[in-house]
């Protein structure tokens, strides 16, 4: 018997996972990263490390994806829609849509027959996503757990500016000040969320069910009803709704590894001393932000140059690197 | 001898041999401006109109690098370069733009409008020529040369590139995406996750005319045009499994063409992604976007 790790590195949150070969989930971790994600990983890789797995393939996601696999030693390394609608498909396979809402960002994904055939992620602005949700509820002074209840007490809804979260605070205040419950401000947020979702990320997408709600967000159940009256559909939110990207790099991992032996480096990279160093790489004119990763003083790898040398060879390949000038 | 700058960004990125070839026979030292770097892009930003886009910016940098170096900054005035269209709005105010950031500074700046009579871009150059103080006669013949010099470098990016996998058209301002920072290295980026990689260039130009006949509404704008007409005829050649429109935000025709392509595309059931770019946009965001886009491309040709 072995297991598969699925690790998800967003902004947020840091979300491990384990699956069996069969493809059950064993243990699910959902982690904060508080801008710390070497820490939060390896804490994470300590609180499994109990468990005794035997892990025979690791796949790492998210916007963090890079450095976990470079700490973890991964052996495949996917970007987050991938893994969703993996994730999603090994739930069900006759999901059409999946919304996905994290952190950071919020994603919509088209499936068809089983493949994934249109997707968009938010533009620039991140109205809308947890973060955002996160700072409502806290000046508010509502636990984010208690966010669906509270929506789902009030009577009336009061209309909210959802476009930008600058608007939508401003809106929110002065409607407090107004004198409105706050119960309906929350339902009128919920509302907003989910209008700004639909104009921004789904324009012209075709939504259809059986419809998937995923990430952090779906824990909400003001954002999920909110979802349900605005599409006039069940929305169904999976159990493991929030590690659903660290199912689907499990999932990838599995495919990837093949009986092939994993790049994963045990679960006592936990102990060992981690950090990043960044530097300027004067190679050519960009000056890129290289980051190093030590592990116990050795260099375990390198992330964040543009042209790639760093990452290409491990160390400076010098001269024999094209820089990106010169290849435009 | 009089010393000109031409900086690399906007129309040098289409003209650019065509205008230092010319400066060169013309008897004038030519300085071309360095790949765009942080630096540029930061001289640019804190010296052009906010409201302007990317590309604009990345001009305003590109002439402030120079105009320390050189006599005069070239920087024409280019209205129109085809019949009954025009370029960009913000292309025919540049030169104004750009007078006032230099502050002083000698800009050059002869009028490219072919909807008037002498105002093609070989009259514009014999101009510039005359107000820099060149001899006319050896300028006129520098027009040819310079002239060849320009199709041979246009047949070299019209070259197909030839790939059995998937392939995915680039869409975009030649200026947005050949630009070493507004363009992230995006060809590279697509090549690097196995697919072949196509751009309006290496459309040919009779295909393109005829499409642009058969539009609908066709739109003022030269280049956006080019770009519809491209993502037409790249899908009934069936040449792509997708199309990926590189725009820079706040770029008003795009915004309006970027619409048009993607209903195009959703018709034919081809997929489409719209990245806009911005100065703050880091590459972390594109790469997963561009991976996701090659995945599913990848995905939809393995059933």
């Amino acid at each position: 018997m072995c297991e598969y790790l699925g690790i998800d590195v967003g902004s947020v949150s840091t979300n491990l996972c384990v699956l069996s070969s069969d493809g059950k989930v064993l243990e699910t971790l959902y982690l904060e990263t508080r801008g710390r994600p070497i820490e939060t990983i390896s804490q994470g890789l300590a609180m499994l490390a109990q468990s005794g797995f035997r892990i025979a393939g690791v796949g790492t996601t998210g916007s963090g994806r890079f450095l976990a696999r470079a700490l973890v030693g991964g052996d495949v390394c996917k970007n987050e829609i991938t893994a969703h609608a993996v994730a999603a498909l090994h739930e069900e396979p006759n999901v059409h849509t999946i919304i996905e809402i994290g952190g950071q960002d919020s994603k919509i994904i088209i499936i068809r027959n089983g493949v994934v055939v249109d997707f968009a992620m938010n533009t620039v602005c991140a109205a809308g996503t947890g973060s955002f949700l996160d700072r409502q509820a806290a000046r508010l002074g509502v636990p984010i757990e208690r966010f669906g209840e509270l929506a789902a007490s009030a009577r009336e809804s009061v209309r909210i500016a959802g476009r930008c979260a600058v608007f939508a605070e401003s809106d929110m205040i002065h409607k407090q000040q107004v004198g409105h419950p706050v119960e309906s401000i929350v339902k009128g947020l919920c509302e907003a969320l989910v209008r700004n979702y639909l104009n921004n990320v789904g324009k012209g997408k075709d939504i259809k069910e059986i419809v998937m709600f995923q990430g952090g967000v779906a824990c909400n159940s003001g954002i999920v009803s909110a979802f349900e009256e605005a599409l006039g559909m069940n929305v169904r939110v999976p159990l493991h709704c929030r590690v659903m990207g660290a199912i689907g790099a499990a999932l990838l991992a599995k495919q990837a590894v093949k009986g092939t032996p994993t790049r994963f480096r045990g679960f006592d990279v936990a102990m060992k001393e981690c950090h990043t160093e960044t530097f300027i790489c004067t190679a050519c004119v960009n000056r890129c932000e290289v980051v190093r990763l030590m592990i116990d003083k050795e260099k375990a790898g390198f992330w964040g140059g543009r042209c790639g040398r760093w990452e290409h060879a491990g160390q400076d390949p010098g001269q024999d690197f094209p820089a990106v000038g010169s290849m435009v | 001898m009089v010393s000109v700058g031409l900086p690399r960004a906007l129309f040098h990125h289409e003209f650019g041999e065509l205008f230092q070839t010319f400066f060169q026979c013309a008897g004038a030292t030519v300085e071309v401006s360095p790949h765009t770097t942080r630096e540029i892009l930061d001289l640019g930003v804190s010296s052009a109109v906010d409201e302007t886009c990317l590309p604009v910016k990345i001009y305003y940098g590109h002439a402030r690098w120079l105009s320390q170096r050189v006599d005069s900054v070239f920087v024409p005035r280019v209205v129109s370069i085809c019949p009954r269209e025009y370029t960009c709005p913000k292309f025919l105010g540049l030169p104004d733009m750009i007078r006032r950031a230099l502050r002083g500074s000698a800009v050059c700046s002869p009028l490219v409008d072919v909807r008037r009579r002498g105002g093609s871009l070989s009259d514009a150059l014999v101009l510039a020529a005359r107000e820099l103080g060149l001899d006319e006669r050896i300028a006129k013949k520098a027009v040819r040369s310079a002239c060849m010099k320009q199709k041979t470098s246009s047949l070299a990016i019209r070259e197909v590139p030839k790939g059995q996998g998937p392939a995915v058209a680039v869409l975009g301002h030649q200026y947005l995406i050949s630009d070493a920072l507004s363009g992230m290295d995006v060809k590279r980026r697509l090549q690097a996750l196995g697919l072949t990689v196509y751009d309006y260039h290496m459309v040919p130009e009779p295909a393109l005319v005829r499409i642009q006949r058969r539009v609908n509404r066709p739109a003022f704008w030269t280049y956006e045009n080019k770009i519809l007409a491209a993502a037409i005829w790249y899908m009934n050649q069936r040449k792509v499994d997708g199309i990926i429109q590189w725009v820079s935000f706040g770029c008003g025709p795009d915004s309006m063409v970027g619409e048009v392509v993607s209903r195009e595309c959703r018709q034919r059931g081809v997929p489409h992604m719209l990245l806009t770019i911005d100065e703050h946009t880091g590459t972390a965001g594109v790469q997963t976007r561009l991976e996701a886009f090659a995945d599913m491309v990848f995905w939809r040709r393995e059933v």
